[in-house]
């Protein structure tokens, strides 16, 4: 190009930092030519979006650990401190509810057989039968 | 971050890649050296921000339009600050406050 500076020695700076942050924008999902090529303030969304990624792994890493923990200490309470194993308290018998849809959701269930136990308890449902 | 404007009835689209930054910096472009000579700087951003989206375009006719521009002090001083915005990106959440849409120039 012409009207350049005389051409340095010296590597560019901003070329070794693009080459080094290259990998490391393709391990986040960016192809080599949206690195390269595309608008560079693409760079920002799938750097935001790794972090997303990241946010969703220790999420779901957590969410495992307390299914192990109910597990254990499922098995703690009934095999190793009582010789007649129960049924198991901890360990849930649905997943945990993550999202809001899904706690909404398990909000409805759980009120719902909270109504149906009360309706028992008061023979409803049996009169209900009976009609 | 990129600039358009039209002269002629043809649209030009003015901007860096990394690539088209990358590619000065091969011809020996040095942005940080190059502040020390701001017309050379100048004419350097000005031909590479043409040339990554109108690659064949003549230097007689970027300099035709560049020309004909008004603000063209204030033109380099965004095209500086677009030059840098794709490092700038890549080094800190603080590079994102980089504008993200189309700069409006008009043409005299």
């Amino acid at each position: 190009m012409e009207g350049n500076l005389n051409p340095s020695d010296k590597k560019p700076l901003m070329t070794d930092a693009f080459e080094a942050a290259c990998p490391l924008f393709m391990s986040y999902g960016m192809t080599y030519d949206e690195f390269w090529h595309d608008d560079p303030v693409r760079a920002k969304y799938y750097r935001e979006a790794h972090e997303i990624v990241l946010e969703q792994m220790s999420f779901n890493a957590f969410v495992q650990g307390r299914y192990v923990r109910d597990a254990i200490a499922d098995f703690i309470e009934f095999y190793a401190m009582t010789s007649r194993p129960k049924v198991g308290k901890h360990y849930p018998e649905k997943p945990y509810p993550i999202t809001d849809r899904a706690k909404r959701i398990a909000e409805e269930h759980r009120e719902e057989e909270v109504a149906n136990r009360y309706l028992k308890m008061l023979g409803a449902k049996r009169n209900g039968n009976n009609d | 971050m990129t600039i358009t404007l039209e002269y002629n009835g043809k649209e030009y689209k003015l901007g860096f890649t990394r690539a088209s930054i990358k590619q000065m910096e091969q011809d020996g472009f040095n942005f940080m050296e190059a502040q020390n000579y701001p017309a050379t700087l100048a004419f350097s951003l000005i031909e590479g921000a043409f040339r990554t989206y109108n690659p064949k375009i003549s230097e007689d006719k970027i300099y035709e339009i560049f020309d004909s521009l008004e603000r063209r002090e204030e033109l380099v001083s965004v095209l500086m600050e677009m030059f840098q915005e794709p490092l700038a990106i890549l080094k800190s959440p603080e590079g994102d406050e980089a504008k993200e849409k189309n700069v409006p120039w008009k043409v005299i």
